[in-house]
C-alpha cells in the first residue's frame, strides 16, 4: 500500500518537473562534462519511495576521477603556470562536480537542494569580495599598508645530528 | 526489514525525506565553515606568493594518496547505497567496512605526514601558512574521524535490519568530506608552483 503511494507520488513529482534531469545534465555539458552523460542511461525508476535512482555506472565515474587525479598530480610538474592553474584547480573543480552530481546524486536531487548549495556558495563569494580589496591592495585613496610585521618567531627547522645533508623538504 | 521510511517523516514543501533534508542542511553549514577558511586562505595566498615556498615542505605523494584513498571510500559508500537500494543490505554493511577502513588509512597517512612535518619544525606555530595548513586539514580530519563513528552506527544498524535508508544519508556526508580534500590538496599540496 505504502509502495503504491509513494512510487504515484514519486510519479506525480516527474510530472510537475518534467525537465529537471534534462536540466542537470545540460548544466553539466555546460562543465565540459557531456561526454560523462552515457554513464547515466536513460532507464530510471523509483526506489522505495525515496527518489528516483538513476542507473549510474558507479565504476566508469571512480575510474575517470583516479584519471582525474593523476593529471592533477603531474601537470603542476610541468612547472608552467598557466598549466598549474588548469590543472590543479579546473580539475579540482571537475572532481568536484562528479562526485556531487554522481555519488551525491545532487544530478538527480531536488533543485530546491542545489539552490540551497549555491546560496552558500554566493555567501562564500560575499565574503571573498568585500575582504579581498582590504587584503589585496597594498594602498587607498587615504591609506597605506604598512609593512608586515612577523607574526610568529619562525624556528629553524630542528637538525637530525645523523643526517649530514641538509634538506630543505620535510619528505626528502 | 523494509528500505521505505514512513510517509510523515517527508517534508512535504521540498518532497525530501527529513533524514536527506537534514544531511543537506548540515552540508550546507559545512560549505560555510570549509568554504569561510579556504576563502580567507585563499586571499592570504594571493598576498603572500613566498607562502608557495613553505608549501613546497608537505609531501604531494602523502596527499595524492590520500586523494585517492577517499576517492576510493567514496566509491564504496555509493556501492553500500547501491546495494541497499538493490536490497542487499549484507553487501552494503561490508562496504560501508570498506569505507570505514578507508577512513582509518586516511588517518594513518595524514599521522604520518603531521609526524614528519613536526619533527622537521614545521608545526601550528611556525607560520601563518603553516597555522592554516594545520586547522585546514586537523578540522578536515575531525570531519573523517565523525564519518567513520556515524558509519559504523550506520552498519550495526542495518545488520539490524534497521533504518536502511541512512546508508545514502551517511554517504552524501562521506562524499562531502571528499569533495572538501578535493579541494584542500591543490590548495595545500601541488599549488607550490604559483
Amino acid at each position: 500500500m505504502q509502495t503504491k503511494r509513494t512510487a504515484s507520488s514519486a510519479r506525480k513529482r516527474k510530472q510537475e518537473t518534467p525537465d529537471k534531469d534534462t536540466a542537470g545534465i545540460g548544466a553539466f555539458s555546460g562543465s565540459g562534462v557531456a561526454q560523462l552523460a552515457d554513464i547515466v542511461t536513460s532507464s530510471k525508476e523509483s526506489q522505495g519511495g525515496e527518489h528516483e535512482h538513476p542507473h549510474v555506472n558507479y565504476p566508469k565515474i571512480y575510474k575517470y576521477l583516479v584519471i582525474l587525479l593523476f593529471i592533477s598530480v603531474t601537470g603542476p610538474m610541468l612547472g608552467f603556470k598557466v598549466v598549474t592553474l588548469i590543472t590543479a584547480f579546473g580539475i579540482a573543480i571537475v572532481k568536484a562536480l562528479m562526485v556531487a552530481g554522481f555519488f551525491m546524486h545532487l544530478k538527480f536531487e531536488r533543485v530546491y537542494i542545489t539552490y540551497l548549495l549555491l546560496t552558500c556558495l554566493l555567501f562564500l563569494f560575499v565574503l571573498f569580495s568585500f575582504i579581498a580589496p582590504d587584503i589585496l591592495n597594498h594602498e587607498g585613496a587615504n591609506w597605506k599598508k604598512q609593512p608586515d610585521r612577523p607574526v610568529f618567531n619562525i624556528p629553524e627547522p630542528i637538525a637530525n645530528p645523523d643526517d649530514s645533508s641538509s634538506s630543505d623538504s620535510a619528505f626528502e | 526489514m523494509s528500505f521505505e521510511v514512513p510517509v510523515a517523516t517527508r517534508r512535504s514543501v521540498t518532497g525530501i525525506p527529513t533524514g536527506r533534508l537534514g544531511i543537506w542542511w548540515v552540508v550546507a553549514s559545512e560549505i560555510v565553515i570549509f568554504g569561510g577558511l579556504i576563502v580567507s586562505y585563499t586571499l592570504f595566498r594571493l598576498h603572500h606568493a613566498e607562502w608557495a615556498h613553505e608549501a613546497a615542505h608537505t609531501s604531494v605523494f602523502l596527499g595524492a594518496l590520500n586523494t585517492l584513498i577517499l576517492l576510493s571510500s567514496s566509491f564504496s559508500v555509493v556501492l553500500a547505497h547501491k546495494s541497499i537500494v538493490e536490497n542487499r543490505p549484507n553487501d552494503a554493511v561490508k562496504f560501508l567496512k570498506w569505507t570505514i577502513l578507508g577512513g582509518l588509512g586516511f588517518l594513518v597517512v595524514k599521522s604520518i605526514e603531521y609526524t614528519t612535518e613536526i619533527s622537521h619544525g614545521y608545526t601550528l606555530f611556525t607560520s601563518v601558512f603553516w597555522s592554516f595548513y594545520y586547522i585546514m586539514t586537523g578540522l578536515h580530519a575531525t570531519h573523517v574521524v565523525a564519518g567513520m563513528v556515524a558509519m559504523g552506527i550506520v552498519a550495526q544498524d542495518v545488520k539490524n535490519g534497521k533504518n536502511l535508508q541512512r546508508v545514502e544519508y551517511v554517504g552524501i556526508y562521506w562524499h562531502f568530506v571528499d569533495v572538501v580534500w578535493i579541494f584542500l590538496f591543490p590548495l595545500l599540496y601541488i599549488a607550490s608552483g604559483l
